[in-house]
């Protein structure tokens, strides 16, 4: 089990903001999936077609975030897994730093990916 | 490449001195918040290997090609023939070569009929170049009229090959999606709640309008005031605990669930494979070439066993149905579905016979091969005097050869602390040739014992016998010979961004 480090961390996100995570393997032997831990929704799991097609997590303040990526390899070729999150503001434009990552790993590692969003309160 | 690895060599130092330097218990001064809580969070990495297929074969031994690499005595069937398949699984590629060669790549087949894009359409164009014998017979202004008449088309080769992907045949993942699903949401389920990195977010939101925070979200710990530091320090240190402790969790059920053998028995099913090349040229630059190739490799039991031992107990719409509520975050305890098919799916894992497949991952694979060269007729009329004669001809008669191999492969030592992969490999073929004064049939045999010495370099030692040593340099006169030699596989620029960190 390997981190992919450092994990992401976004603070001051305006209340309305959406988390866009999507990932992109170089084929289909891989699984992926984010779970969205919250201090005041239910907690949701973001299944990997809807990754894989881009998917949005609307962000509601005040509001405590946490969200983790796990990816398993299986079959061969081992893709190379494209991670992307960034975080849109209500007026469209991008909040703070985007997060990305590639890994690969033929041996099937699994590997984990954190990233914390604090809403402004 | 060896210039590149020299120049990182500075900047790994310089990482390795900077995690030395940073304190065991507490963030560095100049180190960011996020990267001490990935420090802190960072589980080691795994000791235990229970992956046997640690290395995708980079060889390709399933295209047809006058000599088979099946027949090459380094060839293993525990190598995966099938690389050359997914180099451009998504779309289609067109390169070109510094020959001047130009490829096109293209697999395709939908999702629902032939899964994980099973068909490779391949069409090479050479660059068109007479024939030697045709370029040294010619000269001066006529060889100059013939090279122009060449066109970028009159040395093409298209190639067509299938390789069928399912649960019985085939190692993509797509045709066990609902299983691995199963597998890996189950373990997700089983993981415990974050409370101390909660904590970590909710001091995150406490100093977010303050300074350094307010401008920063991820500033060195040294720059926090004294309030945040004492809040932040242990609070990034016991949510990274915390996140060890869940990933070696999370680790551990993937064990236990039995994703490491999902792995290994996915490696292990059987593959089948077939081609057809056709190179068509013109008659001044060669002869128009045909090949087929059939490739079937087995190791007796892989994924497929499982689905025909569950029959009964977890069938298709079941495992379908187990993947859904699984993926909804429903146990055994919430499921019917869940509950049954993990039941067999461990069931099959104790199973005697998977033991023994899992423990002992042999291979074997056979191949037949044919390829036929046509008859080639040159006839140029009227060439310059110092041709002769006129018309200047040249003759190439056809010839045909059929190549059977079968390769037997079993590692002897496995991955694991402190041991290699040492594998044997055993190969026998039979090459028929007819038309080619050239080339006579011949049988050649090998063994080759391969040992790995690190990640990159593996040390073949083998013998081989062959009947015929027109195609073998041998000392001795019995046809036998030994091989010896180190193999190195180079670091990818990916890799040695890992080892840098990224820098």
């Amino acid at each position: 089990m390997s981190l992919i480090k450092p994990p992401q961390f976004w603070n001051n996100v305006p209340d309305g903001s959406t988390l866009r995570a999507k990932s992109e393997g170089t084929n289909e032997n891989y699984t992926i999936d984010m779970t969205v831990d919250s201090s005041g929704d239910d907690d949701s799991v973001v299944s990997q077609p809807r990754l894989e097609h881009g998917a949005g997590v609307p962000l509601v303040s005040p509001n405590r975030y946490i969200m983790t990526v796990r990816i398993n390899f299986a079959g061969l070729p081992a893709p190379s897994v494209t991670f992307s999150a960034r975080i849109i503001r209500p007026d469209g434009t991008q909040h703070q730093n985007p997060y990305t990552f590639t890994v690969s790993d033929p041996a099937g590692t699994p590997y984990r990916a954190l990233m914390i969003a604090v809403t402004s309160e | 490449m060896r210039k590149l690895s020299f120049a990182f060599i500075p900047a790994i130092l310089a990482t390795s001195l900077f995690a030395q330097s940073l304190p065991p218990d507490t963030c560095g001064p100049q180190e960011p918040v996020a990267d001490c809580f990935g420090r802190f969070a960072d589980p080691k990495p795994d000791v235990v290997v229970t992956a046997i297929v640690t290395d995708v074969a980079q060889a390709n031994t399933g295209a047809p090609a006058v000599t088979s690499p099946l027949t090459s005595p380094l060839a293993s069937p525990l190598k995966d023939f099938l690389s050359l398949f997914v180099t451009s699984v998504d779309m289609a590629t067109l390169s070109e070569k510094n020959d001047g060669a130009l490829t096109l790549d293209w697999n395709f087949g939908s999702q629902k009929f032939t899964t994980g894009r099973p068909f490779k359409l391949q069409a090479v164009f050479n660059k068109p170049q007479l024939d030697p014998k045709v370029k040294a017979a010619l000269g001066g202004e006529l060889l100059q009229q013939q090279e122009a008449s060449l066109r970028d088309t009159d040395d093409a080769t298209i190639s067509l090959s299938y390789s069928p992907q399912n649960r019985t045949l085939g190692r993509t993942l797509s045709p066990h999606r609902a299983l691995i699903d199963l597998l890996t949401s189950r373990a997700r389920t089983g993981e415990v709640e974050d409370v101390k990195t909660r904590e970590l977010a909710r001091l995150l939101q406490v100093f977010e309008k303050e300074e350094p925070f307010k401008s920063n979200p991820n500033p060195q710990f040294g720059a926090l005031t004294a309030p945040q530091k004492a809040a932040m320090g242990s609070a990034i240190v016991s949510a990274g605990a915390e996140q060890v402790a869940i990933a070696v969790a999370y680790r551990k059920m993937l064990r236990d669930l039995g994703v490491d053998d999902f792995r290994t028995l996915l490696n292990q099913q059987p593959q089948a494979y077939a081609s057809a090349v056709q190179r068509s040229r013109n008659s001044l630059i060669g002869a128009d070439e045909t090949s087929f190739k059939l490739t079937y490799e087995t190791s007796g039991r892989g994924l497929g066993s499982f689905y025909k031992k569950a029959q009964t107990t977890c069938n298709d719409t079941q495992l379908e149905q187990a993947q859904k509520d699984s993926l909804a975050g429903q146990t055994e305890s919430d499921s019917i579905a869940v509950k049954a098919c993990l039941d067999a799916w461990q069931a099959f894992r104790s199973d005697p016979k998977t033991k023994a497949a899992l423990a002992s991952p042999s291979r074997f694979a056979f191949s037949l091969e044919y390829a036929g060269v046509r008859r080639n007729n040159v006839s140029l009329k009227s060439p310059p005097p110092s041709v002769t004669p006129d018309p200047f001809t040249l003759h190439r008669p056809s010839s045909e050869s059929l190549i059977g191999s079968v390769v037997y492969g079993l590692p002897l030592i496995g991955n694991g602390p402190g041991t290699r992969e040492g594998r044997l490999d055993f190969s026998a073929s039979y090459e028929n040739v007819t038309g080619d004064k050239d080339r006579d049939n011949r049988f050649v045999a090998s063994a080759v014992y391969s040992q790995k010495i690190s990640d990159m370099l593996t040390m073949p030692i083998g013998i081989v016998y062959a009947n015929r040593d027109r195609y073998l340099k041998t000392f001795s006169d019995r046809g036998l010979s030994m091989h010896f030699g180190l193999v190195m596989k180079m670091p990818t620029f990916g890799k040695l961004q890992q080892l840098t960190g990224g820098q």
